[in-house]
């Protein structure tokens, strides 16, 4: 079906699991299943995801950098073969995030290293080799930050030409690259990133009220569904018929094991639109679904489709608007 | 094993305007020795070498020579290099470019590679658009792999 996933800025995410871990000491690891080193990147994930949740194969597009970039690069080419790679390999190096992790003590130590600086000439190549990939692709899924040197309207500049191509666009930002992406090119799937802010399209979000309009709003634009993540357990979402409101009933959720549950979301939406059936409300409850499944774990995981399809149980819908 | 089971899915590629300079860089930092050329529609045009680019900034008679001993300084390659870093890199590219497709036996992968001399070979689709490279160790480990999967327990 022809899946693109840009993620202009991936990470590589290296867990290091460390019992009693103690500042100025020598700690040995011996398993290595307690050193990860995991691909990252919103993009980046929603491919992995979607590899992991059926077996779909995607074309992952973006930058990779240095000594970083290769590991990020070679880690999806080993455990990840029906993903195809298609990034621009330049000098400067990718984002690495480490976290020690300690289960004794429950403690997280964090260390993030910046990203890289882009070169025009490495955006322009950049441009072109995605025009030329959307040309044989339905769906572009564009995801995340972006490094320095990347002007931000680009999300605008790239649904774009995916949607010249007949792609259907899936954006999940925030801040200025969202308002922009909205205002200039609207995307057909929205879904603000909200993990450490509560502004969408400039203003933040209190009340009910303020959520339904920044919703509407988005669908103003021209987006077909955008949804909204309000409270730990609802989500609002806008379709052009209406507003809904989303509840996860009778089930407790782990505040700690919400490390890419946005991501699982996405991913679970475009398996439903594609693989089962188009109906908006539908898709949004199962990438909901898919969100409250993926809490059971603590990494970023993709659950089983028989995990989603329990949750989706529990998953409330009623018409506000 | 077909060449879809082992071939490495990675489409990194350039355009045929662009110029050589940015060709050397990319294939610095890509770890490559050479990329497909694309048309927008991903077609492939032709195959870009660092190999075409050594043999336009090296005299050919050097070839003859069978050491760069002779040289007597690296003025002339600084010169030569300086002189074409500009131009597109369609001027030195291979234009018929042998490919294989995804259904298409290991066996006859390697034989292209062996019968031109290749290092790798690109991969395309049913349209014929490039979907991915294939190497010689590439095409090595599969065959390791399928007399294990034969022959779990020894020779074949």
């Amino acid at each position: 079906m022809g899946i693109l996933t840009v993620t202009l800025n991936p990470a590589l995410d290296r867990e290091v699991i460390i019992p009693n871990f103690t500042v100025n000491e020598l700690h040995r690891v011996f398993d290595k299943k307690k050193l990860i080193n995991d691909p990252g990147g919103k993009g980046i994930n929603v491919s992995t995801m979607l590899s992991k949740l059926n077996n779909t194969s995607s074309i992952a597009m973006g930058f990779l950098g240095g000594y970083t970039g290769r590991i990020i690069a070679e880690e999806l080419r080993r455990r990840f073969p029906n993903i195809t790679l298609n990034f621009i390999h330049i000098t400067s190096e990718s984002r690495e995030n480490l976290s020690i992790l300690d289960e004794v003590n429950h403690y997280i130590t964090e260390i993030n290293a910046p990203g890289p600086a882009i070169e025009e000439a490495d955006l322009m190549h950049f441009m072109r080799l995605f025009k030329t990939v959307v040309s044989r692709t339905k769906t572009t899924v564009i995801s995340g930050s972006v490094p320095l040197g990347i002007p931000l309207d680009i999300y605008a500049d790239l649904t774009k030409i995916a949607q010249n191509n007949n792609n259907k666009v899936f954006v999940e930002a925030r801040g200025q690259l969202l308002t922009n992406v909205v205002k200039k090119n609207c995307p057909d799937v929205v879904r603000p990133d909200m993990r450490s802010t509560n502004k969408v399209m400039g203003k933040e979000l209190n009340t009910l009220n303020d959520y339904i309009e920044a919703g509407k709003e988005i669908i103003s634009y021209g987006a077909e569904l955008v949804v909204i993540s309000y409270k730990m357990k609802s989500d609002i979402i806008f379709t052009r018929d209406g507003v809904r409101l989303l509840t996860i009933m009778d089930e407790e959720l782990d505040e700690s094991h919400l490390m890419g549950t946005g991501d699982a979301y996405v991913t679970a939406m475009i398996h439903h639109y594609y693989e089962i059936e188009k109906d908006l409300v539908k898709t949004a409850e199962f990438g909901m679904a898919a969100a409250l499944a993926k809490t059971k774990y603590l990494k970023k995981e993709m659950p089983p489709l028989s995990e989603i399809n329990e949750a989706i149980q529990h998953i409330k819908t009623e018409k506000m608007d | 094993m077909k060449v879809g089971d082992i071939m490495i899915k990675d489409i990194s590629a350039v355009f045929e305007d662009e110029n050589v300079e940015r060709f050397i860089r990319l294939c610095a930092n890509h770890i490559r020795t050479g990329m497909p050329v694309l048309d927008e529609e991903m077609h492939i045009l032709g195959y870009i070498s660092e190999n075409d680019i050594v043999n336009a900034v090296i005299p050919s008679y050097f070839g003859m020579l069978q050491s760069a001993s002779f040289i007597p300084d690296t003025n002339q390659l600084k010169k030569k290099l300086y002189q074409i870093k500009n131009e597109p890199i369609s001027k030195y590219m291979a234009k018929s470019v042998i490919t294989v497709k995804e259904d298409d036996t290991l066996l006859h992968a390697s034989d292209l590679l062996i019968r031109h001399k290749f290092f790798s070979l690109c991969v395309v689709d049913s349209e014929n658009r490039l979907s991915g490279i294939v190497n010689r160790s590439r095409i090595l480990l599969g065959v390791l792999k399928e007399l294990e999967e034969e022959n779990p327990e020894g020779e074949p």
